[in-house]
């Protein structure tokens, strides 16, 4: 189940042995983890005031943090004074229609006309979200809490609501809605679509079957299956492929937990006799336990935006 | 024993030394504290080296009761481990006498207290990195030992089948795992995917299934670690653009760059009760 540490209950002590611990690893917080860095960790002032600033933060929680991870950057006093540097969000924003224009390019190939509309589509949608989270970042510059009342809490409850938020607009830039999507379609001609859909749906396929393979073999070895019963479960998910959503940071994020609760929630939907059948009780025993865990874990999974058309 | 510790060492020595470091006033000083640093330094290392290739450190009697108390605590996550594989024995074996599957039951309840030791002392006396140890695997050795005194010839056969399939599905898993890994970073082609899979098959290297445990882990700015241990079977299939991406995530994320820590993936759940066929 996802975790959700809230900073402001860590000791004071206990951040910053946290912050010492984190410093040599790279700075990725596991899903609903709020990681506090060192500087923040040291930002409690004298009379036990946990100062964050909401500005800084705003970009590192958007741009930087994968997955539903917190982190809490910088603070103390005069933190807010500084100026707030330019948005990476057009910067962020075109990287990603850049990268989805290359795999588009490398699956089908597209003319220079094609690739100046293309530009021209990801470019306009890039502006428009990039204002758009202007628009909710502006509400932060500046703006500095005390993580340690119960006042600056709750800023900084609504400050995560407004980051969910803007993640699942970058999660969605060029999906369907943008005018990057409607362009693609008009701009592409019916032997390159299908050559498009071709490349999606195989890279699907073969993510999806990863995924199946890699969970399977772990139920080798906690449930003891022989090659029959292997196939069996193999079968039924593969038969269950869900809209994994290719070109989105999710899949890229390559998060395992997620993964695993995501198959344990497909396995759940399949057929259920056949399942049965095949396993002995024990096994089934244990596998409609973890079944039941990946159902409990639909609305999450789905929040993950690793499906399409979810959220 | 890390470079830093080495170092560690040398320094703490060298600071009771007379004449060494600070001490050391004028030039003639200095070279000989030096000459007599470069000294201490060559014997302390050989002294480590002795200690690095000798016999592993045995822990001591204070160790001994922790390690035995922290074992104790580890069966009860190893068991499932176990059940695992008896599940697999009891499906291939059909026809082991009740005797037998006595013979075979204790033959797994010792493993799983060995497969714990094993685990703890390592853990307690700090050879976790150093010295491998996969108790999943010591289960299932002592278990296939002992299916092979008690089962018919068939039946063990058949067992032996199963194990070996399972090898295969796992190398299967990590394979596909790597090649996912590097579609990730490098946007593959379909293609480049099939050849990739298929050249990881054909130079395939058992220990490369450790990759498995290892999943999720991000380091250096993101980076996933980079599979540079199989760069013969991906390389040669990338393009230009992919290969100059390919240099440098290994340069930033390679084997050289990342020790991977060793991984137990235990996984969550594992069956609790064995099946009634067993006995008690």
């Amino acid at each position: 189940m996802p975790r959700e540490r809230r900073a402001t209950v860590v000791p004071r002590a206990a951040a910053c042995l946290l912050a010492g611990l984190l410093m040599p690893v790279a700075v990725r917080a596991a899903d609903d983890d709020i990681i506090v860095e060192p500087d923040a960790a040291n930002a409690a002032d004298s009379r036990g005031a946990h100062l964050i600033d909401l500005g800084s933060n705003f970009d590192a929680n958007l741009f930087d943090q994968r997955g539903n991870g917190w982190v809490i950057r910088g603070g103390g006093p005069g933190a807010a004074a500084d100026a707030q540097p330019a948005s990476p969000a057009v910067g962020r924003g075109r990287d990603l229609g850049l990268k989805r224009l290359e795999r588009i390019e490398t699956a089908c190939g597209v003319t220079e006309e094609q690739r100046r509309v293309l530009l021209l589509a990801i470019e306009s949608d890039v502006r428009r979200f990039a204002a758009e989270i202007e628009a909710v970042r502006g509400k932060y510059a500046g703006r500095q809490i005390n993580m340690n009342d119960q006042a600056g809490q709750r800023e900084w409850n609504a400050f995560q609501q407004d980051i969910r938020r803007c993640r699942e607009r970058l999660q969605d830039l060029f999906d369907g809605g943008s005018l990057f999507a409607t362009v693609l379609v008009s701009t592409l001609d019916p032997g390159q679509r299908e050559c498009l859909a071709a490349e999606t749906a195989a890279r699907r396929s073969f993510h999806w079957r990863v995924m199946v393979l890699e969970m399977v073999a772990k139920l080798d070895d906690s449930l003891g299956f022989d090659q029959e019963q292997h196939d069996v479960v193999v079968k039924e998910l593969l038969a269950k492929e869900p809209a994994l959503r290719v070109d989105a940071e999710p899949l890229e994020r390559d998060d395992a937990n997620l993964q695993r609760n995501l198959v344990l929630m497909v396995l759940a939907g399949a057929d259920q006799r056949q399942l049965r059948s095949a396993l002995s009780e024990p096994q089934w025993r244990t596998l409609s336990q973890l079944m039941n865990q990946g159902r409990a874990m639909r609305s999450w999974i789905e929040q993950q935006g690793v499906l399409e058309g979810k959220p | 024993m890390t470079g830093s510790f080495r170092t560690a060492v040398l320094v703490a020595v060298l600071a009771g030394l007379p004449g060494a470091g600070a001490a050391a006033e004028d030039e003639a000083a200095r070279q000989a504290a030096e000459r007599d640093m470069r000294g201490l330094g060559w014997l302390l290392q050989q002294g480590l080296r002795v200690r690095a290739v000798a016999a592993p450190q045995r822990p001591n009697e204070a160790q001994r009761a922790g390690i035995e108390q922290h074992a104790k605590q580890m069966e009860r996550f190893f068991q499932p481990m176990l059940h695992a594989e008896l599940e697999l024995v009891r499906r291939s074996c059909g026809s082991l006498t009740p005797a037998a599957r006595n013979q075979i039951l204790k033959v797994g309840r010792e493993a799983v207290a060995a497969a714990a030791g094993g685990m703890a002392e390592r853990q307690l006396t700090g050879r976790l990195g150093s010295d491998p140890f996969d108790p999943r695997e010591e289960i299932r050795k002592r278990l296939g030992e002992a299916v092979a005194t008690q089962a018919t010839p068939a039946e063990l056969a058949a067992y032996r089948g199963e194990v070996e399939r399972r090898s295969e599905r796992r190398a299967e898993a990590a394979r596909v795992a790597i090649v996912a890994r590097v579609d990730r970073q490098l946007d593959l082609s379909r293609e480049q995917r099939k050849a990739i899979e298929a050249e990881l098959e054909r130079r395939w290297q058992a220990e490369w299934v450790r990759d498995l445990d290892h999943r999720s882990v991000r380091i250096n700015n993101n980076y996933p670690p980079a599979p540079d241990q199989m760069a013969a079977a991906i390389r040669p299939h990338l393009d230009a653009g992919q290969v100059a991406e390919w240099e440098e995530w290994c340069r930033a994320a390679g084997s050289r760059v990342v020790k991977l820590p060793f991984n137990l993936n235990l996984d969550g759940q594992g069956i609790q009760q064995l099946d009634s066929w067993w006995g008690k």
